[in-house]
């Protein structure tokens, strides 16, 4: 049986090494920690979504109204709140209630649906809370169309389930002060999740390529003599940076190219409730100019150029500093994940966007899409502005590291853990 | 400053201690005069490929001074690379390119324009890989690696050439070869050789003074003849193994 040994072999020089090792300590370590932090975050915040108070604009002063909400307030515990204006209830809570003034005439009449309008206030990235507070709102509708079958029932002595009125809830959302439809809002709650993961995976495979291409060159045995010619050494950085954004971006370009003909071939028409065919309900040009703003989308493309400088210099600095390509990639898959989740956590948590996450999210990059559709939501750019210089530092500081390694022993050496060694030295 | 200017290659105690505690050199002080060729001998971990490496500015010494032609390569280590090229035991070159490539690569780094055309020329004729040099270097023998990864070396044609172990893992045939190119340039260009060689008989017949490396420590240097004399030994490998004898 020959595999046996073979495969014993193949663990071996994985088990044996200790960036893989390392790599693996690492991803269980980060991880469970960001596990922890999001998972309080989340638990928080659901808590807190599921405990709020809501507020009810009452147009229909007619007793049947009155007893509907009565009913409806009893059941849920006493979280309904009756609020004069709606500006005056969203002042007051996330969610607000409209019960307009023909309610009592639409219930009365059998083929006529009871139309609501409901507000919720979203003031965080945390697409848990906020879909914890569009999920009241069904709840709500439920609630209120129970509650007159409830009332109907007492009134004329029948049974409640003999009775159906169908309740339509017609959402608005503010989210940052903007207002907008929940398919809106949906697309938009996208983007947030998307790019920064998108943006994560691409500085991830950047910089698996330049640790890669640098530990290539180092078992090709050519890299001390490209060290020894008669030119800069960040010349050689800057050379590898920039060759590893190209392998990626014509990667990124294939991938995303790859990514519209789905999206294309899946979208093209869907027939809608009363038979004609239209196209899709939400225009995402329209709501990138209309709702998030040039601004944001401008800061993408500038995240994903200084994302790539970013991961390019880690790459090559761990490429410089380990012997073998085996090893390199066993050290960048840690740094991919951390990048993910990273941009996960600072969303899933639940953080308010202020100085302190804009700083993290500078520092890390992915997650600055984020801060800067935020930012542009709410008008103030001094998140988004704090995050960027930090941006711009840690890619310089990187960049720095990496050219100071190669002007250091270590880039020759190879860096030692414990007993082990990275690369054999003469 | 006129006396260092004067040397090829001047150490004054010159020490390497890696992060681990063991001894690369130790207090080693050096001089390869200008035109020459100096050989570095000693056994495995003695300390020559890391004396070679400082030289060429790919490690930084602990304590001491080296110098290339009076430039400091510990502070001006880009003028000192000028000066010189280095080529490392065991020497590779980029698979994917051509052997062709990889000379135009690798003396584009150091010329331009007609110069640069110049060295290419020289640089394939020294190779002599005929046809293969249009095909990846994938499919090249350690051998034909080696010479090529010393045909841009000796192509830049610089004041000093660092050589470690240059016929390492070569056949007969091919040591011949390199050993003769070293003397031809050495003597046509007037370029100063620095090389490390395991094998005495190599030493003996390139040198013109050599220095034996134990421990870190240089043993002795000198011309080969007065070695011997010194000594009292036959052939080179006597030489080596009665002073290192002395020091136990």
């Amino acid at each position: 049986m020959t595999l046996t040994p073979l495969l014993i072999r193949e663990v071996k020089a994985f088990i044996k090494n200790p960036a893989f090792i390392l790599g693996i300590v690492f991803i269980i370590g980060f991880y469970g920690i960001l596990g922890r932090l999001m998972s309080t975050g989340i638990q928080t915040a659901v808590e807190q979504t599921l405990n709020m108070q809501i507020g009810v604009v009452l147009h229909d002063s007619s007793d049947f109204a009155m007893r509907v909400l009565s009913v409806a307030n009893k059941t849920s515990g006493g979280r309904l709140q009756l609020v004069p204006s709606l500006e005056a209830g969203l002042s007051i809570y996330d969610i607000v209630v409209v019960i307009p003034s023909d309610f009592t005439i639409r219930v009365m009449e059998l083929d006529k649906p009871i139309n609501i309008e409901s507000y919720i206030k979203i003031n965080t990235i945390s697409p848990v809370v906020s879909g914890a507070k569009t999920n009241i709102i069904t709840v709500i509708s439920d609630l209120i169309r129970k509650s007159i079958s409830y009332v109907i029932a007492i009134e004329r002595n029948i049974d409640p389930s003999l009775i159906d009125k169908h309740v339509l809830m017609n959402t608005t959302l503010q989210v940052y002060g903007k207002i907008m439809k929940l398919e809106e809002y949906s697309t938009i709650s996208f983007l947030m999740g998307f790019v920064p993961m998108m943006i994560a995976i691409i500085m991830g495979i950047n910089a698996t390529y330049a640790s890669q291409f640098t530990a290539t060159e180092k078992v090709e045995k050519a890299f001390e003599m490209l060290l020894a010619q008669p030119i800069p050494r960040r010349n050689i950085v800057f050379a590898k940076i920039i060759g590893s954004i190209i392998a990626s971006l014509l990667m990124g370009i294939a991938y995303f190219t790859g990514m519209f003909l789905i999206l294309l071939s899946a979208t093209t028409s869907t027939p809608n409730t009363i038979g004609n065919t239209t196209g899709l309900s939400v225009n995402l040009i329209e709501i990138v100019s209309g709702k998030i703003g040039f601004n944001a989308l401008l800061v993408s493309i500038a995240t994903i150029i200084l994302g790539l400088i970013y991961s390019g210099a880690l790459g090559i600095t761990i490429g410089s500093i380990v012997s073998d390509e085996r090893i390199a990639g066993a050290l960048t898959a840690p740094i991919i994940f951390t990048f993910i989740g990273i941009g996960y956590a600072l969303i899933f948590i639940g953080l308010p966007v202020n100085i302190i996450t804009g700083v993290i999210a500078g520092i890390t990059i992915a997650p600055l899409p984020v801060i800067a559709l935020v930012s542009t939501m709410i008008g103030d750019f001094t998140v988004l502005t704090t995050s960027l210089l930090f941006a711009v530092l840690s890619t310089i500081v990187v960049m720095g590291i990496a050219i100071h390694i190669y002007n250091r022993d270590i880039v020759v050496l190879g860096l030692r853990i414990s007993r082990f060694k990275l690369k054999e030295r003469k | 400053m006129s006396d260092i200017s004067e040397y090829a290659v001047l150490t004054k105690n010159l020490t390497k201690i890696y992060s681990s505690g063991s001894i690369g050199v130790k207090s080693l002080n050096l001089s390869v005069k200008s035109g020459e060729i100096y050989g570095l001998i000693g056994p495995n971990g003695s300390g020559k490929t890391t004396t070679l490496r400082i030289i060429a500015t790919l490690l930084k010494p602990t304590n001491g001074e080296v110098y290339v032609y009076g430039v400091d390569v510990v502070k001006n280590p880009l003028e000192a690379r000028k000066l010189m090229n280095y080529l490392p035991e065991e020497a590779g070159a980029y698979r994917d390119l051509t052997g062709l490539d990889f000379i135009k690569f690798m003396l584009s780094l150091r010329f331009t324009g007609r110069r640069l055309e110049e060295a290419i020329g020289e640089a394939i004729e020294i190779a002599d890989l005929g046809g293969d040099l249009k095909k990846p270097i994938r499919g090249y023998s350690k051998g034909m690696k080696r010479i090529l990864a010393l045909s841009t070396v000796l192509a830049s044609r610089p004041k000093l050439l660092v050589l470690d172990e240059p016929t390492s893992g070569l056949d007969v045939e091919r040591s011949i070869y390199v050993r003769n190119m070293i003397r031809r340039y050495n003597r046509e260009y007037g370029i100063t050789v620095l090389l490390s060689s395991h094998n005495m008989l190599e030493v003996e017949y390139l040198c013109n003074r050599v220095g034996i490396l134990y421990r870190g420590s240089l043993l002795i240097e000198g011309a080969i003849e007065e070695l011997k004399n010194r000594v009292g030994g036959v052939n080179l490998e006597e030489v080596f193994l009665k002073v290192k004898g002395e020091v136990h």
